[in-house]
Parts: structure tokens; C-alpha cells; sequence
């Protein structure tokens, strides 16, 4: 068993997957799956392997399962795990999301239009998450929206 | 020297090249057998994956003069979301991804007192995005930033490094190519001179250049190679 599939929520178009401290607004159409990172024993293997499996399980059934007329419109949330950059382990996590997403992103073509955004905590995202909700954004696929860089 | 998956064509060139250049090497291969035919070298086989493994392997290294780890050893794991299952994607992030650290962690001691170099095989699969292998870029993604950071956060113990191969001609990679061509129904002439017409260089890496490569970073002192580097014929400029 997973250690992190246990945590994996469904709540209206939210996903939580590992522990996601905060409220997370997914406004329609746009679908969230939020990644969370506790403090564990063995960290880099929890945080990159054991999220990712959960992650592609999700990812799967999301953009891949029965048709749908309109374009799903996915955003991957991280919520930078225990350390931020000065840990080796945190780093190599938000790289594996990142190299998950951004081929998905490429793979899955014009159906599905898939985003990440990586933020201290959930909260921060707000305005990136309703942004991406938005027409405005209707070219923006494949890209990450880092909100570490402007904290 | 230890050098993991030796058995394998990377691996196994990392191998025959460091011996012929005279180091003193252990190869190692989950695989018993894989390294019969290997000559002049010490041979461990076990699974990386185990911590008792692990384990022991640290032990077997604690007192030698370790003057590097080239960490080679992996799987390919190209596959659309669509076939992905759950099974499949924990081997191949546990494999490529998470037995790197673990293995580092197992031989950190003698790597520190030797001054030594931890060398991991990752991919030009981790500077760039891959359609029908996001599993495997999330795993070599994984690698390249944990070397990037151990890097930038270690002043001390051993020099971190990554290697990041473009498309070499193992026996998996001509077998894998010698199956598309063959699902794509053309012959592996013309696959290839497609794929050629995506590398500046125009043909793959032989696995002796990798592994020249791969040499190369292992012994190197801290500060005279850089931290990361790709070896991708151009593929993927970096």
C-alpha cells in the first residue's frame, strides 16, 4: 500500500494527494490535483516515487477516462515539501512533478490542457488557479507557474 | 571504482574502459551472471532496491579507497498514460530514482574520506519533456535536481554529478529500435535516419563515448567538471 495513497481526497474538482495544508480553490472549469508532502522517514523515496505513482493514477483517470465534449483543464498544484530548495530530497520532488506534467502536457496534445503550479503553501495560488480558469489562459499548456520565485 | 549496473551496455563500457585505464574496480548488477564474462573486476550482484542490500554493499566498501561511484544502472520505461499502471511506474521511479540517493547514502562514509566522486547516470530525458515517457522524465527529472542541489549544498564530502546520455547504442536500445521499426512497419534503416535527422550529430553515442563521458566526471577533482552535463549528439542542447 501506498504511503501516500491513503491521504489521495476527492473533494468537487479538488484531488489531494499526501498531506495539502490550506484551502484550495479550484474554480470551474479547471480541475485541481494539489500534492502535499509530510515530514517522513524516507523522504526522497515518499515524496518522489510514492507521489508520483499516485500522481499518474489520478492524472490517468483524469485525462484519460470517458470522453468529454469540452477540453479538461488540468493544473497540478506542489506545495514545496519540508526544506524548499536547500533540500535535496524537496528539490528532486518538485523536478520529478515538473518532468511528469510538462511530457504529459506534450503527450496529451490539444484535449487536455495541463499546467503546474509550485507555491509555499496552497493559499498563494489563489490568483494563478483562477487565472488558469480563465480564458485568458486558453494557450497556456505545458507551462510552470512557480510562485517561489516571486515570494 | 564502484560501478552499478555493469551488466548493462552503459554500464558494462563504464566498466571495460575504467579497468583498461587501470582502476581498480567493483561491478555490480542486480542480475547473477550478467557479469561472468567480465575480467580483471570484482563482481557483486544484488538489488539496490533492498536496504539490506544496501547495506552490505556499504559494508563491503567501508574501507576502500573509493575513489568514485558511477551509479549506471537502471530501466527504460517509455509508455503513454493511457498504458501506465501503478505496478510498472513505482519500478521504474524506485529503480532510476529513488535507489540514486539511497545508494549514495550507503557509501557516503568512504566516498567522503576518499574525496571521491558520486557520478549519476541520468538522461537528456531529464533537460526536456517526453511525450510517451513521462514516467521515465519524472524519474531522471528527480535525479538531475537532487544532483543539482546536493551540489549547491554540500561544500563538503563527496563531488556530486550527473551525466545525462542522449540516445546510445546499447543492445536495449537497438533491440527497442529494431521493435518500432518493426511496429511502425519500416525497416530500421529508415527509423533510424529519422531519428538521425533529430541529432545535429546525425548517429547515436557508442557506449564507449558514454562511457568515456562517464569516466570523465568520475575523476575529476571538485570544481574542474561541471555539475551537470549531456552527451546527446546536440539532441538536446543544454
Amino acid at each position: 500500500m501506498s504511503p501516500v495513497r491513503s491521504d489521495a481526497q476527492l473533494s468537487g474538482n479538488v484531488i489531494r494527494i499526501g498531506p495539502v495544508d490550506g484551502v484550495v480553490d479550484a474554480p470551474e472549469p479547471l480541475c485541481v490535483v494539489a500534492l502535499g508532502y509530510g515530514e517522513v522517514e524516507d523522504s526522497f523515496h515518499v515524496w518522489v516515487t510514492e507521489t508520483n505513482v499516485e500522481l499518474f493514477e489520478r492524472l490517468r483517470e483524469l485525462a484519460t477516462g470517458a470522453p468529454r465534449e469540452e477540453k479538461r483543464l488540468i493544473a497540478v498544484l506542489v506545495t514545496e515539501p519540508p526544506g524548499g530548495r536547500a533540500n535535496p530530497d524537496a528539490v528532486a520532488a518538485v523536478e520529478s512533478v515538473r518532468g511528469a506534467v510538462l511530457s504529459l502536457a506534450v503527450e496529451l496534445g490539444p484535449a487536455v490542457r495541463l499546467n503546474i503550479v509550485v507555491a509555499r503553501q496552497a493559499a498563494d495560488a489563489a490568483q494563478v488557479l483562477r487565472y488558469l480558469a480563465s480564458p485568458d489562459a486558453d494557450y497556456v499548456t505545458g507551462s510552470t507557474f512557480d510562485l517561489r520565485e516571486t515570494a | 571504482m564502484l560501478i552499478t549496473g555493469a551488466g548493462g551496455g552503459i554500464g558494462r563500457a563504464i566498466v571495460e574502459l575504467a579497468v583498461e585505464r587501470g582502476h581498480s574496480v567493483i561491478a555490480h548488477d542486480l542480475k547473477p551472471g550478467s557479469l561472468a564474462d567480465l575480467r580483471g573486476v570484482e563482481t557483486i550482484t544484488g538489488d539496490l532496491t533492498s536496504k539490506d542490500h544496501l547495506r552490505l554493499l556499504g559494508r563491503r566498501v567501508a574501507d576502500e579507497p573509493l575513489e568514485a561511484v558511477v551509479a549506471s544502472h537502471g530501466i527504460a520505461g517509455a509508455v503513454a498514460l493511457a498504458d501506465v499502471d501503478e505496478r510498472r511506474s513505482r519500478a521504474i521511479l524506485t529503480i532510476n530514482a529513488s535507489t540514486v540517493p539511497a545508494l549514495f547514502e550507503a557509501v557516503r562514509e568512504p566516498l567522503t574520506r576518499s574525496h571521491g566522486t558520486y557520478v549519476a547516470v541520468s538522461s537528456q530525458a531529464s533537460l526536456r519533456a517526453e511525450r510517451e515517457n513521462a514516467v521515465y522524465c519524472a524519474s531522471k527529472w528527480a535525479v538531475t535536481g537532487w544532483v543539482r542541489a546536493m551540489a549547491a549544498g554540500q561544500a563538503e564530502g563527496p563531488t556530486v554529478r550527473a551525466l545525462c546520455p542522449g540516445r546510445t547504442e546499447t543492445p536495449l536500445f537497438v533491440a527497442a529500435t529494431e521493435a518500432i521499426a518493426a511496429a511502425q512497419g519500416q525497416t530500421v534503416e529508415a527509423y533510424n535516419k529519422d531519428i538521425h535527422d533529430l541529432i545535429p550529430l546525425r548517429r547515436f553515442a557508442t557506449t564507449r563515448e558514454t562511457a568515456s563521458l562517464a569516466l570523465y566526471l568520475a575523476t575529476q577533482p571538485r570544481g574542474a567538471a561541471p555539475t551537470v552535463v549531456a552527451n546527446s549528439g546536440g539532441e538536446v542542447p543544454f
